[in-house]
């Protein structure tokens, strides 16, 4: 800087033509105001400090003055000054770039901060308050100064412009601190604007840094409607290069054409609106893929005449938007399902049904929600169940099983029901969820199919008792003759002298047995011929096998056929009902007999035999008879007879009595052979110790 | 009352019929062998004395008729009563043709079953009695040299003592000699007596 030693000119001008002087000077002075208005109010941001420093040179140029400072006075430490721009001497001592003012020169700071001029000519007048500026000045080497406070529209004060003489003292008249007021105004206006571009510099990077740490699409749309100003999340998300600007025809390409006049009808009624406008549509972005956009935006207030600019954020809700879609496809899929749904909670509070539950259990939703699933329970069901289901849906476990339920009408139902938790990421049951099937008019059909089997089983049990009924009459014929010759054998001993009382006893003994005997064939007739329903009791096989042949043991005699048994010596037992069990042993038997009417009576012989195996009771029928077809499963067949007289439903109603009993009818054996046939039947063995 | 060693067999497998019918029999003084088989009635039945068989048609192992036609091949003469659960007719024409004394369905009267045997006992009396007649005959006849059976057998063809002579090649009066020997051996006084006789032994 050569400038400074140029000053020459007095400090204090000649009274004398001072006031021309002080018109020509203040002339150029306002002119030069003038300049530096001019300049600073067109200059860029970044060329501000150079503004400033050229300003600061022209002033001490013009003022013959050696220093010009800018201090700033950062409003969150307002007792230090910041060295702005400095424009001085080369021999100048600089002041250090920062300044704890309240130290150093208190009462300068005091001045400033209090909005008043500090106007010094000589330092060595101040006023005592100022020793320590003084010793500040004097160290510096600063004769006299000047120091404007700076401040915009009144209000805080921002910091000051110095001007410091060091060579020699001056005077600083009221016209030129008048003046440097004015030079003050401007500089302040350009620390002012700096910080205000450095807030919105600040702000900016703030919003940019919590726009992409929230993946947030930022945009602007300017006045004319025609384009937007966006971030790079924005280009980002529509899979374009990085821009500054996207014109709205442009992003409207991008727009899925459904939703086409969707966004652009919202675009414009957003800018009429002053509410928050929110969008949800989709793109198709560059390489094909579709997304959905969340877009919301507002309208920012500016000049009143002026159209609005559109201020907005838009994010990617392609994920949210699927899984919404999974949702509502799933709850549709509930809603729709023809199996009644139950949620409940962990309380066992139903939390939600579906409409299949509505119908099938008659409760509305508001009435079930909130309510536990025991509105449904009859008492049909027995306690067991409920306490094995706990048991299972707390273990984690899904549960299956039958209720016999109560509708709100009171009618009863049947529902089958699997039951499961709902476990969370952490592995907590959360929730039970029921999935339940009416299962009332398959149960209904079930039974009635059963009842058509036991008339149908009854029917066949009948026959089979009429072909029978010859010898039966015998079986029950026998004891009925015995009785009659006990007792006429009793009337012949009482005519005897003396009659022997001892033998008359015994007979009548005998008579009352035979007595019960013929009661005992007539309760084994009812039973096989009384249409009852199906009992399952523990059974004995080699009893079975003893009272059929009880039964056909006169039919037998009469077909001179003879009958062994080999039967278990550990008893096996079985659960079944009797009668329908029975009823298969003596198909087979008057089949085997059937069978064997053609052999020689030496060669008729039936053997019978039960054998425990493996978790089953086998019972087989053997004969030595004509054998079975090459097809042996056709005699199982409805309507296969070798009867004149038969149905042939006997050997089809037995395999189905034994299917429902879960067992297995077949039989062995061809004609080929000759060598008879063996019909099997193996039943679950009921174990040990079970009732 | 039965006479003397006379017996009543009596076979049904069924014990109660078996007791019952025994005790019937016994009260009205008749002899009784149950037996609950035909295996054991076999091994135990003696022909010496005039006797009588109740049988029950319907057993196990060996029927009453069935039982019946093996006692006829083997020659026993053992007058049999039937008795039958259901009455067949087919089977009791059967049972009475092959020489059945009577055919009772159960339930039998006592008095019906007891005619029954006691008619079975009076035959089997008669045929006892017959029996021990050829077996007298026998005896005589076993007594014959072997010229007086060609004799006898020549007398009884209704050939004259002339033919007789010719065809032995003996003089008449040698005839004459052994055919007064047979009649008395044979214990017969009159030539018709003697055909009988020989009719008799004919099997």
């Amino acid at each position: 800087m050569t400038d400074g030693e140029k000053i020459s000119a007095p400090a204090v001008s000649p009274p004398g033509d001072a006031a021309r002087t002080d018109y020509g000077e203040r002339f150029r002075f306002e002119s030069l105001l003038t300049d530096l208005s001019a300049r600073f109010i067109n200059v860029h941001a970044d060329q501000l400090d150079a503004v400033i420093c050229d300003a600061q040179r022209q002033i001490c140029e013009f003022l013959k003055v050696d220093v010009c400072s800018l201090w700033r006075a950062p409003s969150e430490k307002p007792d230090t000054l910041v060295l702005v721009q400095l424009y001085h001497p080369p021999d100048f001592l600089p002041p250090p770039l920062a300044t704890d003012s309240s130290d150093e020169s208190p009462w300068a700071l005091t001045l400033m901060q209090q909005g008043r001029d500090l106007v010094v000519a000589c330092i060595e007048d101040t006023p005592p308050e100022a020793e320590q500026d003084r010793v500040l000045w004097r160290r510096l080497g600063v004769k006299s100064l000047v120091s404007i406070p700076l401040s915009v529209g009144g209000e805080r004060t921002l910091g000051a412009l110095n001007l410091c003489c060091i060579r020699q003292e001056r005077q600083w008249d009221q016209h030129l601190v008048s003046r440097l007021r004015l030079v003050g105004q401007i500089f302040a206006n350009a620390l002012a604007r700096q910080d205000v571009e450095r807030e919105l510099k600040e702000s900016r990077a703030r919003l940019a840094l919590a726009t992409s740490a929230a993946d947030i699409g930022l945009w602007v749309l300017d006045r004319t409607g025609t384009c937007f100003w966006v971030n790079d999340k924005i280009s980002e998300l529509f899979g374009i290069p990085p821009t500054d600007e996207l014109e709205v025809a442009r992003f409207l390409a991008f727009v899925h054409p459904e939703d086409h006049e969707l966004v652009s009808s919202s675009i414009d009624a957003a800018r009429q609106s002053s509410q928050l406008t929110a969008i949800e549509y989709r793109i198709v972005r560059p390489d094909g893929a579709i997304r959905w956009m969340f877009s919301r935006g507002r309208p920012i207030d500016g000049a009143q005449d002026l159209p609005r600019l559109l201020m907005g954020i838009t994010f990617d809700v392609t994920d949210r938007k699927n899984a919404e879609e999974r949702v509502l496809q799933l709850s549709l899929a509930l809603e729709q399902s023809p199996a009644s749904v139950v949620i409940t909670d962990l309380q066992g509070t139903i939390r939600y049904v579906n409409r299949k539950f509505t119908e099938v259990s008659g409760y509305s939703r508001e009435e079930a929600i909130g309510r536990n699933p025991r509105i449904l329970k009859s008492g049909e069901t027995p306690p067991e169940t409920y306490q094995e289901l706990w048991a299972c849906i707390t273990g984690g476990n899904t549960w299956r099983g039958e209720f016999h339920n109560l509708r709100k009408n009171g009618e009863l139902f049947w529902e089958a029901a699997s039951i499961s938790p709902v476990v969370d990421a952490n592995g907590r049951i959360t929730h039970f969820v029921g999935v339940k099937e009416d299962i009332t008019a398959q149960r209904r059909s079930e039974q009635e199919l059963q009842q058509q089997r036991q008339e149908l089983a009854h029917l066949s049990r009948v026959m089979t008792m009429s072909e029978l009924s010859g010898s039966l009459a015998h079986e029950l014929n026998q004891p009925l003759a015995i009785i009659l010759t006990n007792a006429e054998a009793a009337q012949r001993l009482l005519a005897q002298e003396p009659p022997d009382l001892a033998e008359v006893r015994d007979t009548l003994a005998d008579i009352v047995s035979e007595d019960q005997r013929a009661g005992n064939i007539i309760r084994r007739l009812r039973a096989m011929l009384k249409p009852g329903h199906t009992q399952l009791e523990p059974l004995s096989a080699n009893e079975l096998v003893e009272d059929v042949l009880r039964i056909a043991r006169s039919d037998l005699i009469g077909r001179g056929i003879t009958a062994q048994t080999v039967l278990d010596a550990r008893g096996p037992r079985v659960t079944g009902d009797r009668i329908q069990l029975q009823q298969v042993i003596l198909n087979l038997v008057l089949n085997a007999a059937e069978a064997m009417a053609a052999k020689a009576p030496t060669q008729r012989l039936l053997s019978l035999a039960t054998e425990q195996r493996d978790g089953l009771v086998r019972i087989s029928v053997s004969d030595t008879g004509c054998g079975l077809p090459s097809n042996v499963e056709s005699i199982f067949e409805p309507f296969y007879t070798t009867k004149k007289e038969g149905l042939g439903l006997g050997l089809t109603i037995c395999r189905s009595i034994v299917s429902s009993h879960h067992g297995r009818l077949w039989a062995e054996g061809s004609v080929a052979e000759r060598s008879g046939a063996t019909f099997y039947m193996d039943l679950p063995l009921l174990a040990e110790g079970q009732p | 009352m039965s006479a003397p060693g006379q017996t009543v067999y009596l076979l049904d497998d069924e014990p109660g019929m078996l007791k019952a019918i025994t005790r019937l029999l016994k009260a009205e003084g008749l002899e009784v062998c149950a037996f609950a088989s035909a295996s054991d009635f076999l091994a135990s039945y003696r022909a010496d004395t005039p006797s009588c068989l109740v049988l029950d048609v319907a057993m196990p192992e060996l029927n009453g008729l069935e039982l019946q036609r093996r006692l006829t091949r083997s020659g026993v003469l053992l007058p049999i009563v039937f008795l039958t659960g259901h009455g067949d007719i087919p089977m009791s024409v059967q049972a009475i043709k092959a020489g059945a004394v009577d055919f009772l369905t159960k339930p039998a009267r006592a008095a019906d079953l007891i005619r029954a045997v006691r008619a079975a006992l009076q035959r089997a009396v008669e045929q006892h009695e017959q029996v021990s007649e050829l077996a007298a005959l026998r005896e005589r006849y076993a007594t014959l040299t072997k010229r007086e059976c060609e004799v006898m057998a020549r007398v009884v063809a209704g050939k004259l003592n002339k033919q007789i002579a010719d065809e032995l090649g003996v003089g008449d009066h040698t005839i004459k000699v052994h055919r007064a020997r047979v009649m008395q051996k044979m214990g017969v006084v009159s030539l018709a007596d003697l055909v009988r006789a020989a009719g008799r032994l004919k099997p």
